[in-house]
């Protein structure tokens, strides 16, 4: 009864410096006895108003508490505010309240230090961070965070997650606007959050506001899809609005989306220069070439040619640097490339398309989410009948007809002039397309398998291991083959190896090699004993279901192929071999299928691993797991080979 | 890096020759025409050479400055990419302007092999003020290079100067042509210069009437690799160079550890109001210190080390104690203040003592760099024990690795009648001994009932740097990062094993590096049992987990160089199943050492008994040495091995 009413109360005194600070973190530890704090509340306050003359503002006013419940609280003294530049942030306020007998005494934070901090992978961007330190915190404390960020275009308004990296009480999004201002909404995983959503009106404006109880907290997983796929949120448009009987539209729809983006493109590359022009020439001037050569050919010279460097500053984020000027720095972004493509094409009198995408990283698609949230990504698309080629640069080794493993499943807006656009899909690339086929011709020589190997790799495999290969001395290479080829034990010896088609991207890169693993073989009096299963694909992948949050991503499909034959040594026979055995999800999307043969003086073994799928749905994870058990049980069966009575 | 060393700026305040100079960096420029450099090198199997490298370093008294002492600093480098990695490695120049003034010059342009140049475009020069706190910089990406091209830069920053210990090296995991160095100073000013490695030596030049010049002749060096277990950075051909005499003011020794010891003391022991001490006297009182001189010292390392944030850009005003201990944060020097203060209330006798980290450089004894002092530590000699104050998750009795097995500069207080003063001795900062770094694994194990796996009671047991980054911390970490941590230690197979249940003990506060840390748990160990026919495959070996091997190594280059002395000491017991027999325990006999006359130094020791059903095995493996020089380095290999051929012992139970 005790818990239910102060649960009542805290709701609402949370918000109150009054709160008995010991009452506080007394209430709060038991009901989360494992966590170093709780987010108390959590809320953006928006108004979406006009100026003096006129102009849509947008002020979204930030307010988080927190309240820290473990001798960790120096964990959470620095504290950062990010802004790009399509937001300014003022208005700061930062403190702490520490617990003062039954009440908190507040310390304010006086010094707030602005620092750059690139993005991943970027060279220079204009992200930046406002970097403070609560001051004196302790078990008990709490801290708060208030700020207001000025969003200075309102096709980037806005984006609002409830949960955050502790659990959170009470989550907030509280958005005013007036009424000649049409607003909407999309809502992503909230059910099951209690979400509940009150509109009201007020003079000239209407209220929406978002509120959230409880909600558990975000979790750093490997392999999970990002958390734009589990956590709740809400995506916010302003469609358009009316300033002096004149109706303005912002982004409602993919066509004002694309409107926009074809100002950020429309003018470029309209007189490219005479190097481009004569490096077009020389690559195309081989006679007799289709079309589909040619973009190949354009394709994989930017590939070779242009390096990958990222600058992202206001508007230059959006908008693609001229062709003629990636080619002569030779460097460009995802932007560069596509529009050095484009314009190469162009040159050659080929038609293909600039286009946006987003990465695997974003689950929206363009008509749901018609805001710059959609995508992050350029890239060039060539169109030859039905067939879509999605032309990525960035991807130094991918072949035409590839797409990059990063944006498989997802849709790309392709621009085809003013107004006018395509949504065109990329299909995953398919299971027998992935992967590879592993052979070994083994004997066994005094306890040690002595091994010629053939390795045939395919699609991303392929293409990532030979633009490793590529990369690297006569030395590493070798460093590098002797990890990715080892089977058996640790003591794997590689003693030779070839490569064949390395280089070639549209070729599987194949990979003949000996070598020797020594103690592989246990005898005893007159038996052998040695495990078939030199490697054991998947062998490691069972999901944690009782801890994990996230479903589980895979890169790309995958098909594994083992093909082993193993000789006896002479005067042997195998006197036991296990039993053929096979799993096939209920679906199909994955399995295996693991037999073992007598042949001549051999034993051969054969294998078959498919996935095919990319998520695996946390409702598939304990299928996905008798696959693995199963596999592990294979993998654990040995050979027994007995000498033969003379 | 410690700031206040450059305290002597305004000492070295001089004439102005008051005509306009000519200074190194004006008289030097890349060739007008360049042209495609060659080299034997020059093949695709040499992927990155650096085809020049040279730093010029010239200190002059600037009349703009009030004739301050000041720094130009030049770099100019050319590299040939033939790879596009070394490409994306030299695309990119980062010119910090932390200490600079202004960036007199930059270019850059790339030469392709058809020996056209691509000039680069000086408005492409990016610049940010505070670049993830590490301060500012200016930047920017070489435009036009392709495999084959040369990339070339040269840029100059006048600066303020640093002269009290230069570390600079030369040799990298790419070939040199040509590196080179020259240093300009006023005449007044003599710099010492240190070759580490086999680098070219400097030397002065006197053609030069006005100024003091100093030169290392153009010298091609080898690449190096890195290799496992090996000093590897400290290993790199590398120059030093520091101020040693001002003979206008006839103060020789400018640059020395007794100076650095003085002035260090004085910066650290700033005279403390009476608010500081009240803070002090109120904060002993709460922590209770009493009894033994280590724990006191165990309970104010703790307090501190719990309850105060270091941030390196807090400014001076956390330098006062009251202020530290409300705000709860500060930064370094605050950090010693705090301490020092409170070891001084307690009269616990202490020198403050600075090192380096000895992957980067051993400390010279000789060779009196600042550059050699770069960490803080404390050396108490009634305990003969040394604290790392700044080191979060370390506690009294040990410092990080890297800081031991070297000399430092220990500071001791001393009093000249009313003054005291900081006295400097060179000292030895010793590794910690094997048996107090263990690393100890009891495993009880039999096999499941349905015979599909091996079922075991793990415990690991872990004590002083074995457990430094794990004990420390364990608190601090969510509870599914525990878990995860505890399926690294204790399963035999991360990915196949499952664990069934899992505890931590001795992570307490009054645990961390005084008791050892102990993970326990139950496993399902999938990976450990073959079945073959009747009969079942025990690979007792990877219980122990997987082990590091250096089978097959290339010509050794640089000696054995172990982080920290350590031992394992790991007991395991199996049930054997009833009805099976195991064929072929002798194999389970492993004894690989090397001595130094006559006591092991180094050992992998497996012994078994069997005692009814009870198969026991006792593994030993210790390192007491944490280096090996060049000549027995396949000793180390050959006991690092011994472990990783443990790993493939594989036990036959065949059924009766």
């Amino acid at each position: 009864m005790r818990k239910f009413s102060l649960s009542l109360i805290f709701v609402g005194l949370a918000q109150f410096l009054g709160a008995q600070s010991a009452d506080l973190l007394e209430y709060f530890s038991a009901k989360y006895p494992k966590e170093n704090g709780v987010i108390l509340k959590k809320a953006e306050d928006v108004q979406i108003a006009f100026n003096k003359s006129g102009e849509l503002g947008i002020e979204s006013r930030i307010n988080e508490e927190r309240l820290l419940l473990n001798d960790n609280a120096r964990f959470y003294v620095e504290d950062n505010i990010h802004f790009s530049h399509f937001t300014q942030v003022d208005n700061i306020h930062a403190a702490s309240y520490i617990p003062n007998g039954k009440k908190y005494k507040e310390r304010k934070v006086e010094e707030f230090q602005t620092v750059e901090e690139f993005s991943d992978h970027v060279f220079f961007d204009d992200s930046k961070l406002i970097k403070f330190y609560y001051p004196g915190l302790v078990k008990g404390a709490r801290t708060k965070m208030q700020c207001t960020k000025h969003i200075t275009d309102p096709r980037f308004f806005g984006i609002f997650y409830f949960s955050s990296f502790l659990p959170v009480e009470e989550s907030e999004m509280k958005l005013s606007f007036p009424k000649n201002v049409k607003v909407t909404f999309k809502e992503f995983h909230t059910n099951g959050i209690g979400l509940t959503l009150t509109k009201e009106e007020k003079g000239k404006n209407r209220i929406y506001t978002w509120k959230a109880e409880n909600l558990d907290k975000m979790r750093s997983e490997n392999s999970a899809p990002s958390i734009s796929y589990a956590e709740p949120h809400i995506i916010l448009f302003i469609e358009e609005y009316e300033v002096d009987g004149v109706k303005k539209d912002v982004l409602g729809t993919l066509d004002d989306l694309y409107a926009w983006y074809y100002e950020n493109v429309k003018g470029l590359n309209s007189s490219p220069s005479n190097e481009l022009k004569s490096i077009v020439d020389s690559l195309l001037s081989k006679k007799d070439m289709t079309e589909l050569e040619k973009v190949e050919q354009v394709y994989y010279w930017v590939q070779d040619n242009i390096r990958y460097i990222a600058i992202e500053e206001g508007m230059q984020g959006y908008v693609p640097k001229d062709a003629s000027l990636v080619c002569e720095e030779r460097y460009g972004d995802c932007k560069g490339m596509s529009s050095i493509i484009n314009t190469m094409l162009g040159i050659a009198g080929i038609e293909s398309y600039i286009s946006w995408v987003g990465t695997n990283d974003i689950p929206y698609s363009y008509h749901e989410v018609p805001s710059p949230y959609v995508d992050n990504h350029m890239i060039a698309t060539y169109k030859s009948g039905n067939e879509y080629y999605f032309l990525d640069a960035t991807s130094e080794f991918l072949p035409m007809g590839t797409p990059s493993s990063f944006i498989q499943g997802k849709e790309v807006l392709l621009s085809k002039g003013p107004g006018e656009y395509e949504v065109a899909e990329v299909a995953d690339v398919a299971v027998d397309r992935n992967g590879g086929v592993d052979s070994i011709f083994a004997r066994i020589e005094e306890g040690k398998l002595v091994a010629r190997g053939v390795s045939q790799l395919r699609g991303y495999n392929n293409f990532e291991i030979q633009q490793r290969l590529m990369n690297r001395s006569k030395e590493e290479r070798e460093d590098y083959l002797r990890s990715l080829l080892s089977f058996g034990n640790n003591s794997f010896n590689l003693t030779s190896f070839e490569l064949g088609n390395l280089g070639e991207r549209e070729k599987e890169l194949r990979i003949t090699y000996a070598g020797e693993v020594a103690s592989y073989v246990t005898t005893y009096e007159d038996n052998m004993y040695f495990n078939p299963h030199m490697e054991r694909d998947l062998a490691g992948l069972k999901i944690d279901t009782a801890n994990r949050k996230y479903d589980f991503e895979r890169r790309y499909r995958l098909q594994l192929g083992n093909h082993y034959e193993i000789e006896l040594p002479e005067s042997y026979q195998a006197s036991y071999l296990p039993e053929a055995s096979s799993f096939k999800s209920k679906d199909g999307s994955f399995g295996f299928d693991i037999s073992y043969t007598r042949f001549e003086n051999k034993i051969v073994l054969d294998s078959e691993i498919r996935v095919d799928l990319r998520i695996i749905k946390k409702h598939e994870f304990d299928e996905w797991n008798s696959m693995i058990s199963k596999l592990n049980q294979v993998y654990n069966e040995s050979i027994v080979l007995s000498k033969e009575p003379r | 890096m410690i700031k206040h060393l450059g305290f002597c700026l305004f000492m070295l305040l001089g004439m102005s020759s008051g005509f306009a100079q000519a200074f190194a960096h004006t008289e030097y420029d890349w060739a007008e025409k360049p042209a495609i450099t060659k080299t034997d090198r020059d093949s695709s199997e040499a992927l990155e050479v650096v085809l020049k490298e040279k730093m010029i370093v010239e200190f002059y008294y600037d009349p703009g400055f009030n004739n301050a002492l000041l720094e130009y600093f030049t770099w100019h480098k050319k590299i040939k990419v033939n790879s596009s990695n070394a490409i994306q490695r030299n695309n990119k120049v980062y010119i910090s302007m932390n200490r600079a003034i202004e960036l007199i010059d930059a270019k850059a342009r790339v030469i392709k092999p058809n020996g056209e140049v691509t000039e680069f475009n000086k408005e492409n020069i990016k610049e940010v003020s505070d670049l993830e706190a590490q301060g500012a910089y200016k930047f920017f990406a070489i435009e036009g290079a392709e495999l084959g091209s040369e990339i070339e830069f040269l840029y100059t920053t006048k600066r303020i100067p640093s002269y009290s210990g230069r570390r600079i090296s030369f040799q990298k995991d790419v070939p040199v042509e040509a590196a080179g160095f020259e240093l300009y100073a006023p005449k007044n000013l003599r710099f010492g210069f240190k070759s580490y490695n086999g680098l070219t030596e400097v030397l002065p030049d006197t053609t030069d009437k006005k100024r003091m010049v100093y030169k290392m002749a153009d010298t091609r060096i080898e690449a190096m690799d890195e290799e496992k277990y090996a000093p590897y950075q400290r290993s790199l051909m590398r120059l030093e160079f520091k101020l040693d005499e001002n003979v206008s003011t006839s103060s020789n020794a400018v640059t020395s550890y007794a100076k650095a010891a003085q002035s260090i003391y004085q910066n650290l022991h700033p005279k403390l109001s009476k608010s500081d001490l009240k803070r002090v006297k109120k904060l002993s009182k709460e922590l209770k210190l009493n009894g033994s001189e280590e724990e006191k010292v165990r309970k104010i390392e703790s307090y501190i080390k719990r309850n105060i944030a270091v941030y390196e850009s807090l400014g001076e005003d956390y330098l006062e104690i009251p202020r530290i201990l409300d705000d709860k944060i500060t930064n370094q020097n605050g950090l010693m203040t705090l301490f020092m203060a409170m070891f001084k209330e307690h009269n616990i006798k202490y020198k403050v003592v600075l090192t380096c980290d000895r992957n980067e450089a051993l400390f010279d004894k000789d060779f009196e760099s600042y550059a050699n002092l770069q960490e803080y530590f404390f050396y108490f000699p009634d305990m003969d024990k040394f604290l790392a104050p700044g080191e979060e998750l370390f506690r009294l009795g040990f410092v990080p690795a890297e800081y031991s097995n070297n000399y430092g500069l220990f500071i001791e207080e001393v009093s000249i009648g009313d003054l005291q003063t900081g006295l400097g001795s060179v000292e030895y900062i010793p590794a910690s001994e094997y048996l107090e770094n263990q690393d100890n694994l009891t495993l009880k194990m039999k096999m499941s009932d349905d015979k599909t796996s091996i079922e075991m009671d793990v415990t690991r047991e872990m004590t002083g740097l074995s457990a430094s980054f794990l004990q420390g911390a364990f608190k601090l970490i969510p509870e599914e990062s525990q878990r995860e941590v505890g399926e690294s230690l204790l399963k035999a197979s991360e990915g196949e094993d499952e664990m069934l249940s899992f505890s931590a003990e001795n992570i307490d506060e009054e645990d961390i590096m005084v008791n050892p840390m102990i993970l326990s748990g139950k496993v399902k160990a999938n990976s450990l049992l073959e079945k073959a026919g009747p009969n079942y495959i025990f690979k007792i070996g990877l219980s122990i987990g997987s082990q590091v091997e250096m089978y097959q190594e290339k010509k050794r280059v640089l000696p054995i160089e172990n982080s920290y002395n350590h031992m394992y000491d790991r007991r395991l017991e199996f049930e054997i199943p009833e009805g099976y027999t195991i064929k072929n325990p002798k194999d389970l006999n492993m004894d690989i050492f090397y001595e130094v006359d006559g006591e092991r130094r180094m050992t992998f020791t497996s012994t078994y008994t069997l005692e009814g059903n009870l198969l026991k095995v006792k593994v030993i493996e210790y390192y007491r040495d944490i280096s090996y020089p060049l000549e027995t380095h396949a000793n180390f290999i050959k006991v690092i091995n011994a472990a990783a051929d443990f790993n493939k012992i594989v036990l036959v139970l065949e059924k009766e």
